[in-house]
């Protein structure tokens, strides 16, 4: 049975012990001192360095306070100041409208995921590797062999998701294995077992599938309309996602693709149209050198 | 006219109609951008790519215009011995022998340098896998070095350059005949439509946009490229001028199927992606790669003088026109797609469409039917047992404790 990983998004405390917990067990480099400048996120993206990465949102509660033109939040996955869950004290004018509230009226929100390979149903790195260096290992995760890869680079512009990235230095593909030699011996993995909040809760993948949607019912009960399920129960090209999440906002906004494609299903298509105007051509070709010149 | 009639069946009638993700709307209907609905308030995150682009330098665009011209000299020599005449198209063959032998010397070293781990290249050849165009197409580059070897040989030998009775000729003559060189030309155009597969097969915007319109379009250009690379060792070998033109419908033919295609793969993109083609110098590239590539060639063949001196002189000049084009348009497929897969725009532009049940349906499932396992579209595939199993079990079904209860490993 396959293993994997939810992340329930609306846990994450931005801690980033995942991205440290598994930079410590699998020993990867560290990626400089460079500063992004842009959120609390200067570790910016996955890389074959980095194999999980805490995306940052800052979700402003009005445009005012919105430190670039874009992007602009999204009107629903807000609260609105004076709206439904108003736990702050509310101080009313005159006409009995809220003028202000105590606590944090214009902070808005943040959003927090923790992005790492979704091993997915369907993967393109997998199905694009021409050294077979890639595989489904026995726990289900999408696994690249280090003794294998020559670094030829395709899966990379393969993966819907932008996770796997040669390491330059040493010119072989690497991207997250599920801690593939943790699981060997009955562990969870790194992340998993970092995560102070189970934000990342590790396990059998119909269990956390069972967890999860149980999870998005009880927090819409709560008030918590905006949570939804992405990479499960979806009839997306690259399947169900064995690591998936619980995300709050449109997936644009984590850096996902809302519809992911698998790259594999233009294969034939690609061939079918190229051989058409290869028998086009050979014909026409053909009938040039049967011509009387 | 049978060439402009069949590059209209090429490029638009015979190619199926392009991929439309589920639920996208169809062009005219397409959501703005920004500033409509809630869905597309978060443009990306951060304006950061998506997805990661290719590290694809010099060797792979030069690789694909060699390849290409190897690939189509291949099966025009295969046309010209099998179909041509036996007396004025000699030249043709023996030229495209040549050309396609020193393509298949040069490309496997260009892939070889552009691998990060070049002295395991040989692991393209432990597998054969049809989902990957990079591995098919090594094992169609390798057996078309192995075609075109023993089709060279035979020229060699035909030529005079090993004597005919000598063990090596013999052997040549031997290990050749029309089967291997009809082989040649089937692998030679296999080789020039892969290349365009391999782009169209990844998650870069443009080749995933562009679809099913690149293959035919690099096949194309590796059929007007071979042609011309044919012409110009013709035409500096001394072919006499009547005789000089022979490939020009050919290569007319595949610059109209060229254009086709471009105008086809083009329609297809969306605003996002086709900002890539369009502006700055990847506008230029594309230009110059019709411009000097298929228009200016496709002008002077028509107009252009047959006869004598100013004869050759055009079939020389036409040649590197529309070798130099055929470069450059490698060079900006490439250079444009990889641009494109910086811009989070483009990429979301084209994975568009619903994928999954909006958060008030997804409750309204879950909230009834949590306890058992879910319907899903596809099943995870099934892992193979192991000990693991056997020795972690999870405490899963604690109710309404999702927060709190976390499988915890028994052996540690």
């Amino acid at each position: 049975m396959a293993n994997g990983f939810f992340t329930d998004t609306t846990l994450c405390i931005g801690c980033k012990a995942c991205e440290v917990a598994c930079k410590q067990w699998n020993q990867l480099p560290a990626d400089g001192y460079a500063m992004t400048g842009m959120s609390y996120d200067n570790t910016a993206a996955l890389s074959a360095t980095t194999w999980r990465h805490v995306a940052f949102i800052e979700v402003p509660k009005s445009k005012k306070r919105l430190p670039m033109a874009t992007p602009a939040p999204p009107p629903a996955a807000v609260p609105s100041a004076d709206g439904g869950n108003s736990e702050g004290l509310k101080i009313l004018n005159i006409n009995g409208e809220a003028s202000l509230q105590v606590g944090f009226p214009d902070i808005g929100q943040w959003l927090m995921m923790s992005d790492v390979c979704k091993h997915c149903t369907n993967a393109g790195c997998l199905q694009a590797c021409p050294t077979g260096a890639i595989i489904r290992n026995e726990f289900g995760a999408v696994y690249v062999q280090p003794d294998i890869c020559n670094g030829c680079g395709y899966c990379v512009p393969s993966c819907p998701f932008g996770v796997v990235a040669l390491q330059h230095d040493d010119g072989r593909a690497f991207k997250c294995t599920l801690c593939y030699d943790r699981q060997k011996d009955g562990l969870e993995p790194a992340c998993a077992k970092a995560c102070p909040t189970d934000s990342i809760t590790f396990g059998n993948l119909d269990d956390l599938k069972m967890r999860a949607r149980q999870r998005v019912a009880e927090l819409h009960a709560r008030g918590e309309t905006s949570a939804y399920l992405y990479g499960v129960d979806e009839e997306t090209e690259v399947g169900d996602l064995n690591a998936f999440f619980l995300l709050k906002a449109e997936p644009e906004a984590y850096g996902l693709p809302k519809a992911p494609r698998l790259p594999q299903d233009r294969v034939g298509r690609g061939y079918l149209a190229g051989f058409a105007a290869a028998a086009v051509l050979s014909v026409f070709s053909a009938l040039v050198f049967k011509s009387k010149r | 006219m049978p060439g402009l009639f069949s590059s209209i069946i090429t490029g638009l009638s015979l190619l199926p109609a392009s991929y439309e993700p589920p639920g996208m709307e169809k062009r005219g209907g397409r959501r703005k951008r920004r500033g409509r609905s809630v869905e597309t308030e978060f443009a990306s995150y951060y304006n950061r790519p998506v997805i990661k682009k290719p590290h694809w330098v010099w060797p792979i665009w030069t690789y694909f215009w060699a390849g290409g011209i190897a690939g189509g000299a291949s099966a025009i020599a295969t046309l010209a011995h099998l179909l041509g005449d036996k007396e004025a198209d000699v030249s043709i063959v023996r030229a495209g022998r040549y050309i396609g032998m020193v393509g298949v010397i040069v490309s496997p070293v260009l892939l070889i340098i552009d691998l990060q781990r070049p002295e395991r290249f040989h692991h393209m050849l432990r597998v054969l896998k049809l989902r990957s165009p990079l591995n098919t197409g090594t094992w169609i580059l390798t057996s078309l070095g192995v075609l075109s070897g023993l089709n060279f040989a035979r020229q060699v030998v035909e030529d005079g350059i090993i004597p005919e009775g000598s063990f090596l000729g013999k052997l040549a003559l031997l290990s050749s005949n029309n089967a291997t060189q009809l082989l040649q030309g089937v692998d030679g155009l296999a080789l020039g439509t892969y290349t365009g597969v391999l782009l169209s097969a990844t998650a870069v915007p443009l080749w995933a946009n562009a679809n099913e319109s690149i293959a035919p379009l690099f096949l194309s250009s590796a059929m007007s490229t071979g042609a011309a690379a044919i012409s110009l060792g013709r035409a500096v070998g001394g072919v006499e001028v009547e005789n000089l033109h022979r490939l020009d419908p050919i290569e007319r033919m595949a610059i109209i199927s060229e254009l086709s295609c471009l105008a086809y793969g083009y329609s297809k993109l969306t605003p996002e992606v086709r900002r890539h083609v369009t502006d700055g110098p990847n506008a230029r590239s594309f230009l110059i790669a019709i411009g000097l590539g298929m228009l200016g060639p496709l002008l002077l063949q028509l107009l252009g003088p047959k006869k004598g001196l100013a004869g050759r002189l055009t079939s020389l000049l036409t040649s590197l026109m529309v070798l130099t084009g055929g470069f450059f348009l490698r060079y900006a497929t490439i250079v444009a797609g990889k641009e494109s897969t910086d811009d989070p725009d483009a990429c979301h532009s084209i994975t568009r469409g619903p994928g999954r049940a909006s958060p008030e349906e997804q409750a309204q499932r879950y909230s009834t039917g949590h306890d058992k396992p879910f319907e899903a579209g596809r099943s995870i595939p099934e892992a193979r047992p192991n000990s693991f199993e056997a020795a972690v079990s999870f405490e899963m079904n604690a109710p309404s404790s999702t927060a709190g209860s976390k499988p915890e490993d028994q052996t540690s």
